[in-house]
């Protein structure tokens, strides 16, 4: 399932603000790169990227609160699961993959009980 | 951890926010030791929230609080243990923390529990607010200050309460183009009959002023009495269409204009986090200024449950102010409990004048409140809007079961799941009994929420592996099992 993107706006990265080493990692194989110690939401948004999360129902969500609370902007993270994009900072090699709508989808924290269509 | 011979008691602290940076601030003064636990991975919580690591923000053009780095020095004192990345999910024996985190799990017992985990964004669902591009204030301002990054270029600001000019100000500094900012109360009416209480802290009302006058000269529009219609978009949202509020807290048909955007900022309020207090079964009160159910606390802010404290906006929405005063109070008032002095002793001259910086900032919050205050809830959402975001359930499907089941929530939640999901209800709980209310006529403040179970915040299997678990809870069971194979 392929995150939102959408061509990316004029830099969105506040003036002013010098920051980390620049890396790379990866969403649904694409190469994006980020600042080091950004977290994964802020990177995707500089990316373009809005949404890489789709509801029950498939329809796209994605950055909300920004602050661990309603894990709206949840991205798979290879060898730890669903991560909350706002709170995991981006590492060098990341590999991520967009969360999709099917109930198929192993998930750590997803409680347990019958998925809607 | 061993006890050291000089400390003189041990407390724990769940937030790294104002409240809980100025608790730990006063008892480290009073040589008392600290742990604070942290769900960020840099403390300052909301307010104090900084750039990562990584990062310098010299030139950083967005408002910040000066105080923070002297406040945020406390982590680094001796004295106190900083758990950063770290969840607290659970209060399973008295005055025991359970907590999970990068190396993780274990439990912490201290002589004194603070709870400061501040607030969230009280949700307040409309027609198309779960496109992407629809953020809420406290997320705005994160991206701001904790990431440096714009949400996006051209952006309308919605809500109602102070966050409303402190995001669309913290946007225009950060080079955002503010389009439209809409607040649903009508403060410039209400505010001189409350400017006898405004004038307490002359210095946040002139803050508000200016940052009035600074999106207005920005070029945003700015309309009062006025909310959200509809998000407008198709995978991510394009534009958004305000209107007039009605009496009873509807979008009106009158006033209606749309505005071609990228982003759309939504700030109806914030409600306090409290979940630890919900699970420990504190008792309750409700206060819809100050964020709905709050937890009944003492005059120096202890629970229902004995050694359990709580401050900050986690006890009712103040903000940063009452928050640093709250911190600073209850770390006095314990500080003097464990140095033997008791609570029946004389509250020191210190403690009398925090006291006092504190009624000055509960004036002004009066003063706050009133004008901000609506005359009824808002009701934005229309039939096919979603209010469990998690889960994905309409107003529909969940009014439907709220008729069936004679608007007990509990039963509501079984059925279709709603609160269930990774949010635990924090996104969606306050507008199910919003809903609930109106269904029955009643005030939102007749509704009891469902219990809060443990864990408070979804903590991964992996890091309660290494907890050692106690004896079984059950052996009367275990007995009956065996008595059962035998027969």
């Amino acid at each position: 399932m392929r995150a939102a993107v959408q061509k990316p706006l004029s830099d969105l990265r506040v003036k002013g603000v010098t920051r980390g080493a620049g890396i790379s990692f990866t969403l649904d194989g694409c190469v994006l790169t980020a600042a080091l110690g950004e977290s994964i939401a802020a990177a995707l948004l500089a990316n373009g990227i809005h949404g890489a999360r789709r509801s029950h129902r498939n329809s796209q969500r994605g950055y909300y609160c920004g602050m661990g609370v309603c894990w709206e902007c949840i991205v798979a993270l290879e060898g730890k699961g669903h991560v909350r994009a706002c709170m995991e900072p981006v590492s060098p090699g990341m590999v991520l993959t967009s969360v999709s709508a099917t109930p198929a989808e192993a998930d750590p924290t997803s409680g347990a009980g019958a998925h809607h269509d | 951890m061993t006890e050291s011979a000089n400390t003189r008691g041990h407390v724990a602290i769940i937030g790294a926010g104002p409240a809980g940076l100025a608790a730990a601030a006063t008892l480290v003064s009073a040589g008392v030791r600290c742990d604070v636990f942290d769900d960020n991975h840099r403390g300052g919580g909301q307010y104090f929230r900084q750039l990562p690591a990584s990062f310098a923000g010299a030139a950083d053009p967005v408002p910040r609080d000066a105080r923070a780095g002297p406040m945020l020095e406390v982590l680094a004192h001796p004295l106190v243990t900083h758990h950063p990345a770290t969840t607290a999910w659970s209060i399973p024996e008295p005055l025991t923390i359970a907590h999970a985190g990068p190396s993780g799990g274990g439990r912490l017992r201290a002589d004194a529990i603070i709870l400061a985990p501040g607030a969230h964004d009280r949700p307040c669902p409309f027609p198309g607010w779960t496109l992407p591009g629809v953020i809420s204030a406290g997320g705005c301002l994160n991206l701001l200050k904790g990431q440096g990054m714009l949400p996006g270029r051209r952006v309308a600001v919605v809500g109602n309460g102070p966050l409303v000019l402190v995001a669309a100000y913290s946007l225009i500094t950060a080079g955002a183009q503010v389009v439209v900012i809409a607040e649903a109360a009508r403060p410039s009416r209400k505010a001189w009959g409350a400017i006898g209480d405004l004038v307490a802290s002359p210095s946040l009302l002139l803050k508000g002023m200016r940052y009035r006058a600074a999106a207005q000269l920005a070029g945003a529009t700015f309309r009062e009495g006025a909310v959200v219609a509809a998000a407008h978009g198709d995978e991510q949202v394009r534009a958004v269409t305000i209107a007039d509020i009605t009496g009873d807290g509807r979008a009106a048909a009158s006033g209606r204009m749309t505005h071609e955007i990228d982003t759309l900022v939504t700030g109806y309020g914030l409600m306090p986090s409290g979940e630890f207090a919900r699970m420990l079964g504190c008792g309750h009160s409700y206060n819809r200024d100050r964020g709905g159910w709050i937890v009944n606390r003492t005059a120096e802010f202890e629970t229902d449950v004995p050694g359990v404290y709580v401050v900050g906006d986690a006890a009712g929405i103040g903000g940063a102010e009452i928050a640093l005063v709250e911190g600073e109070a209850v770390g006095a008032a314990i500080a003097r409990r464990l140095s033997g002095s008791g609570s029946r002793a004389a509250i020191g001259a210190d403690e009398r004048s925090v006291r006092r910086r504190l009624q000055r900032q509960e004036r002004f919050r009066s003063g706050l409140e009133q004008i901000y205050r609506l005359n009824a809830e808002l009701d934005l959402a229309d039939t096919d809007t979603v209010i469990c975001r998690c889960e994905d359930l309409t107003k529909s499907l969940i009014t439907d079961a709220i008729t069936r089941h004679r608007g007990d929530l509990a039963a509501v939640k079984n059925e279709t799941r709603a609160s269930m999901g990774r949010c635990q209800g924090r996104n969606c709980l306050s507008a199910i009994a919003a809903c609930a209310a109106r269904l029955d006529s009643q005030s939102a403040g007749d509704q009891a929420w469902p219990r809060m179970r443990p864990p408070v915040r979804p903590v991964p299997i992996s890091a309660l592996l290494t907890e050692e678990l106690g004896p079984p809870q059950s052996p009367d069971l275990v007995e009956q099992m065996f008595e059962t194979h035998r027969d």
